[in-house]
C-alpha cells in the first residue's frame, strides 16, 4: 500500500507543538503505520537522552573567551544579504542529504511480540528463537505480519529501502504480505523464498531443507538462478547444495508426488519423470511447466506434448521456441497455463 | 486489369483476416475462468475469488464484463451486484468477495461489442469461496433465471 508518511511533522508532534487537527491527522497515520511509530520512537529516545544529560555550571574561565568572540565583529562577508543565503543553502542541502542518507540506510528496527506480549524494537542481527510452547509475531514494516512457531530460530535482517529481510535456520514461520512483489525475503540454508505478493507457510528442518507451501498469490524460491515459483494451493521443497525442487500442487496425486521428490533430489530420472508425465493432469501443468527447463533436451519434447495433450496451447506459443527455453515464450505459456490452475 | 487485381488484394485480405480472427473463424465467444495467480503478480488481486476473461473476442479491451452473486444465507435467498476490478490485461477482470457467508453461485456476463454477442458464466463457490471449476458452466449467452435456479439448487444439494 502507498501512503504519505509524517516524517516531517513527527518533532512537531512530539513536542506538542502541532495544532490539534494536524495533531489529530498524525495519531491516525500513526495508528496504521509502523514505519512512523518506529521514528517517533527514536524522536522520543533522542528527545529522553537529552533530558537526562546532567545540567552543569560552566567553569567561570570560559566566559573571558565568549566574551572576547561576541566583541569580535562579524566578518564583513557574511554580513552580505546574498552570501549568509548562499550559505544557508549550503547548509540546508547538507541537512536534507544527511537526512535522505539517513533514511535510506535504516528504517528503523524490527518489531517482535513474544507471546502475546505487547510489541518490542529490536535490531538488526538479532535472533528470535521459540522454546516448543512458544511463539512470537513479527511486524515488516507497514506491509504484514509473519508468525513465528514454537521451536524456530530466526534472524532479524536489514531493512533497506522499505525491503525486509529475515533469516530462517530452523523451525516454521507464517508470513503474510501486502505489498508489490520483491520487498519481503525470508533466506533460508537452501534457498530464498521471495514474496511477491502472499500468505505462505515456510519450514526448514534440521538439515537445512526447506518446504514452501503457499495459501494465498504467488511466491517464489530462488537459489543461484533456479527458481521455482509457487502459486496458493502448491507447494516446493528446497534442500541445500541443490536448491528449489519443482513445485506442485497439493492436491496432485501422491504417486505424482513422490516421483517429483525422487527425480528432483534422488536421482530417480527418467522413470520418475514417466510417473510425473503419467499422473499428471490439466491443473499439473504447473508442474509441468517448472519441468519444462529441468529436463534433458531428449525429455523436454516429452513434457511439453504432455502438457499440450492435457489443455489447448495457444497458437501464440511456439512449441520450437519452448524447446529452445526461449524466455518471453515459457513466461506466455505459463500465464496461459494459470488459467487452468 | 487493374480493377481485377484489387479484388484479388481485397479477396486475399479478407481469407487473411478471417483466418487470424477467431472471430470470423467462427469460434464462439465465450468466458473462461482462473484463479487469481492467473492474474499475475498483481497482489492488489491476490484474495480474488476468481479471474474471468473473454475469449474469441477480437477487441478484448472493449468488452463490457457485468456479474451478480446469488446465494442462500441462513435459507433465504439473496442476490448481490458485483463489482468486477479490471486488470492491466485487456478483459481480464478479478471478483473479489462482496457477499456474506452462505452458498453462492457467481452470475457472470460479457458482451463483445465488435460481434454483437453475449457469453455467460456460472460459477458456485465452495468452502472458503473457492471456485469449483468442475461445476462451472459456460453459456454462448447470459445465463437465464433457470439457469441460476439449477446451479444453485445443485451447490445446496452438494
Amino acid at each position: 500500500m502507498l501512503m504519505m508518511h509524517e516524517s516531517r511533522r513527527l518533532a512537531r508532534y512530539h513536542d506538542g507543538q502541532l495544532a490539534p487537527a494536524a495533531a489529530q491527522s498524525v495519531e491516525r497515520h500513526l495508528a496504521r503505520c509502523a514505519r512512523c511509530r518506529r521514528e517517533l520512537d527514536e524522536i522520543r529516545f533522542a528527545a529522553e537522552l537529552v533530558r537526562q544529560l546532567a545540567v552543569r555550571t560552566a567553569p567561570s574561565s570560559l566566559w573571558p573567551a565568549i566574551e572576547d568572540a561576541l566583541a569580535t565583529p562579524q566578518s564583513p562577508s557574511l554580513r552580505m544579504p546574498v552570501l549568509r543565503w548562499a550559505a544557508s543553502l549550503v547548509a540546508i542541502v547538507v541537512i536534507v542529504a544527511g537526512a535522505y542518507w539517513y533514511a535510506s540506510r535504516v528504517t528503523g528496527p524490527w518489531e517482535v511480540a513474544l507471546d502475546n506480549a505487547g510489541p518490542t524494537r529490536m535490531s538488526e542481527g538479532q535472533w528470535i528463537e521459540t522454546a516448543a510452547s512458544s511463539r512470537a509475531r513479527i511486524t515488516v514494516g507497514d506491509i504484514g505480519t509473519v508468525d513465528v512457531s514454537p521451536e524456530t530460530r530466526v534472524q532479524l535482517g536489514t531493512t533497506q529501502r522499505d525491503q525486509y529481510r529475515l533469516a530462517l535456520t530452523r523451525g516454521t514461520i507464517s508470513a503474510r504480505i501486502a505489498a508489490p512483489p520483491r520487498l519481503f525475503f525470508v533466506e533460508t540454508p537452501a534457498s530464498t523464498v521471495v514474496d511477491l505478493g502472499c500468505a505462505y507457510t515456510v519450514r526448514v528442518d534440521d538439515e537445512g531443507g526447506g518446504l514452501l507451501r503457499v495459501t494465498e498469490g504467488w511466491a517464489s524460491l530462488e537459489w543461484k538462478g533456479r527458481e521455482a515459483l509457487v502459486p496458493a494451493g502448491a507447494s516446493s521443497r528446497t534442500r541445500p547444495n541443490v536448491g528449489p525442487g519443482t513445485p506442485w500442487f497439493d492436491d496432485a496425486s501422491a504417486a505424482l508426488q513422490q516421483a517429483l521428490a525422487a527425480f528432483d533430489f534422488a536421482g530417480g530420472g527418467r522413470d520418475a519423470l514417466n510417473i510425473v508425465l503419467a499422473e499428471a493432469r490439466v491443473r499439473d501443468t504447473l508442474t509441468l511447466w517448472h519441468l519444462l527447463s529441468r529436463v534433458d533436451a531428449a525429455d523436454r519434447s516429452r513434457v511439453f506434448d504432455r502438457i499440450a495433450g492435457l489443455t489447448p496451447v495457444p497458437a501464440t506459443v511456439s512449441r520450437e521456441n519452448v524447446l529452445l527455453l526461449d524466455a518471453q515464450t515459457l513466461t506466455h505459456l505459463r500465464e496461459e497455463l494459470a488459467w487452468k490452475w | 486489369m487493374l480493377r481485377l487485381r484489387g479484388s484479388l488484394v481485397g479477396l486475399a485480405g479478407t481469407i487473411a483476416i478471417a483466418v487470424a480472427s477467431p472471430a470470423l473463424a467462427g469460434e464462439d465467444f465465450r468466458l473462461e475462468i482462473g484463479p487469481a495467480v492467473a492474474g499475475g503478480d498483481n497482489f492488489k488481486v491476490k484474495n480474488a475469488v476468481v479471474m474471468v476473461r473473454p475469449l474469441a473476442c477480437d477487441d478484448p479491451a472493449s468488452v463490457v464484463m457485468t456479474g451478480s452473486a446469488v446465494g442462500i444465507v441462513n435459507g433465504v435467498r439473496q442476490s448481490v451486484s458485483l463489482k468486477l476490478l479490471p486488470l492491466r490485461t485487456p478483459g481480464v477482470h478479478a471478483v473479489t468477495k462482496q457477499w456474506p457467508d452462505g452458498t453462492w453461485v457467481l452470475n457472470l456476463t460479457a458482451r463483445c461489442p465488435a460481434r454483437e454477442v453475449t457469453a455467460g458464466a456460472l460459477v458456485p463457490l465452495g468452502a472458503k469461496d473457492v471456485f469449483i471449476r468442475d461445476k462451472s458452466r459456460f453459456f454462448t449467452h447470459a445465463a437465464t433465471e433457470a439457469d441460476v435456479d439449477a446451479s444453485l439448487t445443485a451447490l445446496v444439494g452438494r
